[in-house]
């Protein structure tokens, strides 16, 4: 037991509880033997960390390799499209577009076009092959969502600073890119949630630029673009972002629980 | 090490899909062995920590699995029945690729990834992508995924569904290499595969387990049960109202018959030594594949 | 070659100097077997007691032991150097004590649990009027017990335990208090002197 008097004078114990602390050290404990321990430790042993790369450590440049490497030449392609019209869009002094609006129009498109390339590709049950290796999947998607707004954000910063030549206004610009870009993302990610494959996503991209290409034209909705004031969009962009990080998480975790329910929907 | 499965049930609404089992795991081959429906893939998916119990729990080493969390999936590796691939990556990429999500460096990966790709003889298609591989082929990925991190608990939902004869033979010659301190356990319902690779053999029937024992045991609750006559089309037909039938060969004089039965069938029965095939057809009826 | 090598860390029997035995967690943390060999080795038998007194079972005492150090070497990453390593421990075994009481209280096993061990050798016992402290102890509610053995058999302060068990300092007093109290109740009845 105790080597020294323990201090028991924080419990306020009176001289019969006292005694019977004399005569808990009657109570002998049998003793394990060394045979026993050094057996266990051989299976102990294989729970030590083996690799020196942590669990925690998600590698996201390496995911993103993958994910980037993996990409179909079709969606190169269209990023290349998108590039260059927006390029070309802000060139043209007397654009049929206000440089603003062609922004707006394009902003979220390669996040969104970089998930359906990726679920055109995947067969859902890949996630159960994903839910048994080390990581944890939902740290795994989370990334891969990231890397696709990541990727996006690199894309649309050209053409930005290309349309800010024409466009002077350049913290209206940014801030409408960005809350046009976390919020459509955020409509985009409540569609994966109940995706199965790439369908309802490439209708609502469809929709989206038929649509804009539509509004974005009206002299009304290109008066409350420009005039609309630059605290608003702050906000706006704020929200857009909250909620954007916010789904993100979500749809991240469903894609496994999905899985985790066999199946059925929630 | 030992993995423990107690009272564990899983219901999808109405169904019971595991009802139940109770089973205790420690190192050698399991076959785990049952009809479809069984509940066969369900099992497995719990022990893999894909499907949360809805009743009872698993343990390794008495520690809870879901408590072990990365470690217990560091241990494992998983095949699935159907497996799930990104179809523009080439085989070898989506080996590093799930090489990189179980944690091993990209030089580990690297040399790894040629070794099993060898293994399973898809070394000269390492680079073609796997959208355009065959059933077959995507299976023998499925197998190299699985021994990535060199597991010691190898869960394989029907693992031979759809390899030709010398793959088979390929697959079961894989398993015996695997030495040591390692629990597999495989599921099937193609009997003469299990008769090769199990120690134990655990009957899976509508989600419950009937029986948990070896080969040769299991055999022995079924002799002087089995029977074998030839018999004509018409004798055949009539017969297979009454019994469960075995193995059926066509022969010049007749369709040579395995019947099951507890007490002599036919006059022209004569008992025969059983094989595990006939424990299936005992235990689950009808015709065994 | 292995007597040698934990030779080596043979200093450290009751986890006393606390360098040596941070050392040892820095290594294990690296995947160093010996370093994790020698720190089970230094309070396997401290574990092993505390849930030997708590249940009064040797096997499954045993088996909790063996579990709670494999909680240990999956989570070791985890440990901060801030908090003492014997109180993590102890923590990671109070937790894994009350999963046991939960899952023992819904599976009723046929092995003898302690109250029935203590009654039937109460009855026993009227005969020779001596009741040991093992059997005491069996009669008292699990926290109870559980706090008077972290307080006076592994000597952590009211403070600690408080933290270990996940309850308010006032409880854990009134619970060692009452525990106490019985057990005097009980002894004195079994005319103990």
């Amino acid at each position: 037991m105790n080597k020294k008097e323990s201090n028991v004078s924080d419990l306020n114990l009176d001289k019969e509880e006292l005694k019977v602390i004399n005569f808990l050290k009657e109570y002998d404990v049998p003793a394990a033997s060394k045979n026993e321990i050094r057996e266990f430790c051989d299976t102990a042993g294989t729970y030590l960390p083996q690799r020196r790369v942590s669990v925690w450590e998600l590698r996201f440049w390496k995911i993103a390799f993958f994910e980037m490497s993996g990409k179909s030449p079709l969606f190169w392609m269209c990023c290349a499209v998108i590039l260059s019209i927006g390029a070309a869009l802000m060139q043209t002094a007397m654009s049929y577009f206000s440089p603003l609006m062609v922004m707006i129009l394009s902003a979220p498109v390669p996040f969104i076009a970089f998930i359906i390339d990726a679920l055109h590709y995947r067969d859902p049950n890949v996630v159960e092959l994903e839910m048994t290796c080390r990581y944890d999947v939902s740290q795994l998607y989370v990334a891969k969502l990231l890397i696709a707004m990541l990727f996006n954000i690199v894309i649309i910063l050209p053409v930005a600073f290309a349309a800010n030549s024409v466009y002077l206004d350049g913290w209206r610009l940014i801030l409408c890119v960005f809350t046009t870009m976390f919020f459509i993302g955020f409509i985009a990610l409540m569609l994966i949630g109940e995706a199965k494959n790439s369908l309802p996503l490439s209708a609502f991209l469809a929709l989206w630029i038929i649509t804009g290409a539509v509004v974005l034209r009206q002299p009304e909705v290109v008066e409350l673009f420009e005039n609309i004031s630059i605290a608003a969009l702050a906000i706006a962009f704020g929200v857009s972002l909250v909620l954007f990080t916010i789904k993100l998480i979500y749809a991240a975790q469903h894609m496994h629980l999905y899985a985790k329910t066999g199946g059925c929907n929630l | 090490m030992k993995l423990t499965i107690q009272n564990v049930m899983k219901t999808f609404g109405e169904k019971r899909a595991v009802n139940d089992v109770s089973l205790e795991l420690i190192s050698g081959v399991y076959g785990l062995l049952g009809p479809n429906g069984a509940g066969k893939t369900t099992l497995m998916k719990l022990i893999v920590d894909i499907l949360t119990p809805s009743a009872g729990r698993i343990t390794l080493d008495g520690v809870d699995i879901t408590e072990l969390g990365a470690a217990y999936r560091d241990k494992l590796g998983y095949m699935p029945q159907e497996i799930g691939v990104y179809k523009n990556f080439s085989a070898k990429k989506f080996l590093k690729y799930i090489a990189a999500l179980k944690g091993l460096s990209g030089r580990e990966a690297e040399s790894k990834v040629s070794e099993l790709l060898g293994l399973v003889g898809l070394k000269d298609v390492a680079n073609k992508r796997l959208g355009g591989f065959s059933g077959g082929m995507l299976r023998r990925i499925g197998i190299a995924q699985t021994l990535l991190n060199d597991p010691q608990i190898l869960i394989l939902d029907e693992p031979t569904a759809g390899l030709d004869p010398q793959e088979r033979i390929r697959f079961r010659n894989i398993l015996s290499e695997l030495s040591g301190n390692r629990i597999v356990l495989i599921s099937t319902h193609i009997v003469t595969d299990m008769e090769f690779i199990a120690g134990q053999i655990i009957l899976l029937k509508d989600g419950a387990v009937l029986r948990m024992d070896h080969t040769e045991n299991l055999i022995r609750t079924v002799e002087g049960k089995v029977w074998s006559a030839v018999l004509t089309h018409e004798q055949f037909n009539s017969i297979k109202q009454l019994y469960s039938i075995g193995n059926v060969m066509q022969r010049s004089d007749g369709m040579e018959v395995r019947i099951i039965s507890d007490k002599k069938p036919l006059e022209q029965a004569k008992p025969i030594q059983p094989i595990l095939e006939d424990v299936y057809t005992y235990y689950f009826g009808g015709t065994a594949k | 070659m292995d007597g040698c090598g934990v030779l080596l860390y043979r200093g450290n029997k009751q986890g006393g100097d606390a360098m040596n035995e941070q050392e040892l967690i820095k290594s294990i943390k690296n995947g160093d077997r010996l370093a994790m060999d020698a720190l089970i080795e230094s309070y396997y038998q401290s574990v092993f007691s505390y849930f030997y007194r708590n249940i009064g079972d040797y096997h499954q005492s045993k088996d909790l032991t063996q579990e709670v150090f494999i909680k240990m070497v999956v989570n070791i990453s985890r440990y901060q150097r801030r908090t003492e390593f014997k109180n993590w421990l102890f923590t990671i075994a109070s937790n894994h004590l009350k999963n046991y009481w939960r899952y023992a209280a819904r599976h009723p096993s046929t092995k003898l649990d302690p109250d029935e061990y203590a009654e039937g050798a109460g009855i026993e016992n009227e005969i020779t009027q001596k009741i040991s402290i093992q059997q005491a102890m069996a009669q008292l509610q699990n926290e109870q017990k559980d706090a008077v053995i972290l307080r006076f058999y592994h000597d952590f302060k009211i403070s600690e335990i408080a933290k270990i068990t996940d309850a308010k300092e006032s409880t854990v007093k009134a619970r060692i208090r009452y525990g106490l109290e019985k057990l005097e109740r009980i002894l004195e009845v079994s005319d103990h002197e």
